[in-house]
């Protein structure tokens, strides 16, 4: 029973503070992290609420193997309504925080209301209390981060917190944990912020258990084995998420001045080799790699910055080691924006962890602005008369400063491309679904992701479906509704494990269940989580629906549907999403109109 | 022959020694056909290696019978993920 079977319960609005027994009937149709949560959701609110209103809920969730001994355990969900979507959002972070939560006795974390003053939560097991935190309000995630742990003189605090971003309402801040992982998409962190909650910080010593420890301990061994023999692992381990950037420019996939074009030219200044090889001035960017609680992958880079870089120099603050460049990274600030500078690049990195912004969807609404500034439809007068062309690393790191601190057109930069775009007259080239920016992979030469995409319940995102082998069989649209359906549920049903998406290269779905079934009280099978991600999928999609979504925001913008890839692999084609989008309806039981029909809701017990 | 060989992923570890990480020449038969180049650098037919040939992907069903030039522009590549 690897369940605290406890929640905690805090309304702001009232200072109310309660731990209630965790549901375990919903356990067992929606396991945990981002199923449970979600149910919790559904029953709580309604998703027609405004995302930055009180009546949204925020929710951190662990899943039953976070905290334990299996590997990549230290993974949590952040699920709200979303304020850059209008939909469910459902973030996964790791670090150390979701194993803390744990060990301090609590399953989930719901926050309601919204506190007349920022406050923060502090958290030592049994002992919670909502405090003042008037003196933190205004300051970075890291400045927050250490000013907790000093202020109760307690290092072993794990913090989550927001920055002047998420104060301030920038669709798409994150929450921070662990001063370098984040909750990064779809904007937790200002619905945070909204709630004028500034930071979480919790210390647990409380420790896991689970159903039957022997027989876990012999299969977590085995699964770990696994993981360490696989050449996927392995990647990840040496090169880091990074290594695909390579990959992307010789398929022709990756996206590059706002999607007009599929391939970098500068892709060699900013890859894993180029993170290794010392610049002229003999520093080298990449430090070490780490690791999240649990983690035997270790994907995360360390990286330093040239102290020479026009981005700090003189600016001793930044002369630390911090957290580098993963591919999102790389791809959002590099190739998307046309800039070729390592240190810029990792320097935009650090400001997006320290003012708690998403890398993704800040770099893909700059590229927006960059298009815009080009055609002359946004002007010097415009942008603080910092010119925004593509390829301009100054430009990108000024605007990723006034972005997190909410300055001039950093303003404009923090609605996000779709309410940029929509401003100055051109929705077109807001290059989301759902208002949510894509990640970096491009649907032209990657169909199957495009279908993905389009029909993921919190907006484009690459981290809710796995197509990849199909789509590199056969780059046609044909036959792509099945595996997305297939992964979209499976890959579900992992996010609810409490464990990390990046094993799931390694272990198939009887490694998961294998793992489960030892951790927790029942019978746990392949075709239970199957049904169970199958289950979650719909609920979401069921939460999206009631908060006014429809078929129509199951699309992806002009330029993928119509403008053929200019290069590459896919040299010629489109992403033809209307016949896969009708295959994909019918293979889930949804009507015409993408609404669950009445025999897949009772199937999935979900009436 | 000689031809030039680019890898992505750890797949430069197949290339000669001499080679830098994702770059290196082979000395390659004349008329060695795809499946020949990759069983000649040791790397096992596990899925986890791709073609790209002249900017086009090459299906693994065609390396038994594509056979390379000198001037072909060749990209071994690691499968796609999410990162």
């Amino acid at each position: 029973m690897s369940w605290q079977k406890q929640i905690l319960r805090v309304n702001l609005t009232n200072a109310t503070i309660a731990v209630e027994p965790l549901n375990m009937e919903w356990t067992e149709d929606y396991l945990g992290e981002r199923g449970l949560a979600t149910k919790y959701l559904m029953e709580g609110m309604d998703p027609k609420a405004d995302a930055m209103g009180p009546d949204n809920m925020l929710i951190f969730a662990t899943g039953p193997l976070t905290g334990t001994m299996a590997s990549t355990s230290g993974r949590f969900a952040v699920v709200t309504k979303g304020p850059l979507t209008d939909a469910i959002a459902c973030s996964n972070s790791g670090g150390k925080f979701g194993a803390e939560l744990k060990f301090a006795g609590y399953d989930l974390l719901i926050i309601e209301g919204r506190a007349n003053t920022p406050m923060y939560l502090h958290i030592v097991d049994d002992e919670i209390e909502l405090l003042p935190a008037d003196d933190l309000w205004g300051t970075t995630v890291w400045h927050t981060e250490e000013t907790i742990k000093q202020t109760h003189q307690n290092p072993q605090l794990k913090v989550a917190s927001i920055g002047v971003a998420g104060e301030q309402g920038v669709r798409y801040a994150c929450v921070v944990n662990d001063l370098h992982r984040a909750a990064g998409r779809s904007g937790v962190g200002s619905v945070m912020g909204s709630k004028n909650l500034k930071a979480i910080a919790v210390h647990g010593t409380k420790g896991v258990s689970v159903d039957d420890m022997p027989r876990f301990m012999a299969t977590v061994k085995s699964k770990w084995q696994k993981l360490v023999d696989d050449d996927g692992r392995k990647e990840l381990t040496e090169l880091g998420t990074n290594a695909m950037i390579d990959s992307m420019q010789a398929f022709g996939g990756l996206p590059t001045r706002n999607f007009k074009e599929v391939q970098f030219e500068g892709t060699e200044k900013i890859n894993p080799e180029a993170m290794v090889t010392p610049n002229e001035n003999g520093h080298v960017n990449l430090i070490t790699n780490k690791a999240c609680f649990g983690c035997t992958i270790a994907c995360g880079r360390v990286a330093h910055i040239d102290q020479n870089h026009f981005t700090i120099l003189n600016r001793k603050e930044y002369w630390h080691a911090s957290g580098g460049l993963e591919y999102e990274t790389a791809f959002a600030f590099g190739p998307v924006c046309g800039v070729d500078d390592i240190d810029a690049l990792t320097f935009a990195g650090y400001l997006m962890n320290e003012h708690g912004m998403d890398p993704i969807s800040f770099g893909v609404t700059l590229a927006a602005a960059m298009e815009l500034f080009e055609m002359g439809i946004i002007t010097l007068e415009d942008t603080d008369n910092v010119p925004l062309n593509f390829g301009n690393a100054e430009a990108l790191t000024i605007m990723a400063e006034k972005t997190g601190k909410q300055e001039g057109f950093g303003k404009i930069l923090g609605l996000g491309s779709k309410r940029l775009c929509a401003k100055y007259g051109h929705p077109e080239l807001s290059m989301s679904v759902k208002g949510q920016e894509f990640a970096g992979y491009d649907s032209r030469a990657l169909p199957g992701m495009g279908l993905g995409y389009a029909t993921s319940n919190r907006g484009a995102c690459h981290l809710k479906h796995d197509v990849f082998a199909e789509d590199m069989a056969d780059q046609s649209a044909s036959g792509k509704a099945a595996p997305c359906k297939n992964s979209q549920d499976a890959i579900a049903t992992i996010d609810s494990t409490g464990l990390c998406l990046f094993t799931s290269g390694s272990w198939d779905m009887a490694d998961f269940a294998e793992q489960i079934d030892a951790a927790c009280e029942g019978d746990w099978t392949v075709e239970q989580l199957e049904k169970t991600g199958e289950r979650i999928w719909n609920i979401e999609r069921q939460f999206n629906l009631a908060a006014g979504l429809s078929r129509a925001d199951d699309t992806l913008p002009p330029r993928l549907l119509n403008d053929p890839a200019p290069s590459g692999t896919a040299k010629g084609r489109v992403c033809e999403l209307a016949t896969m989008l009708d295959e994909y309806y019918e293979l889930r039981g949804w009507d015409a109109d993408g609404k669950p029909r009445t025999e897949t809701l009772a199937r999935l017990n979900l009436l | 022959m000689q031809l030039t060989i680019k890898t992505t992923g750890l797949l430069g570890k197949y290339l000669p020694e001499g080679s830098s990480r994702n770059k290196g020449v082979v000395e390659l038969a004349s008329g060695s056909t795809v499946r020949q180049l990759l069983d000649q650098l040791g790397i096992p037919d596990n899925g986890r290696c791709h073609v790209t040939l002249n900017g086009s992907l090459l299906q693994p069903d065609n390396w038994n019978s594509t056979t390379l030039a000198a001037t072909d522009e060749i990209i071994l590549m690691a499968p796609l993920s999410a990162g």
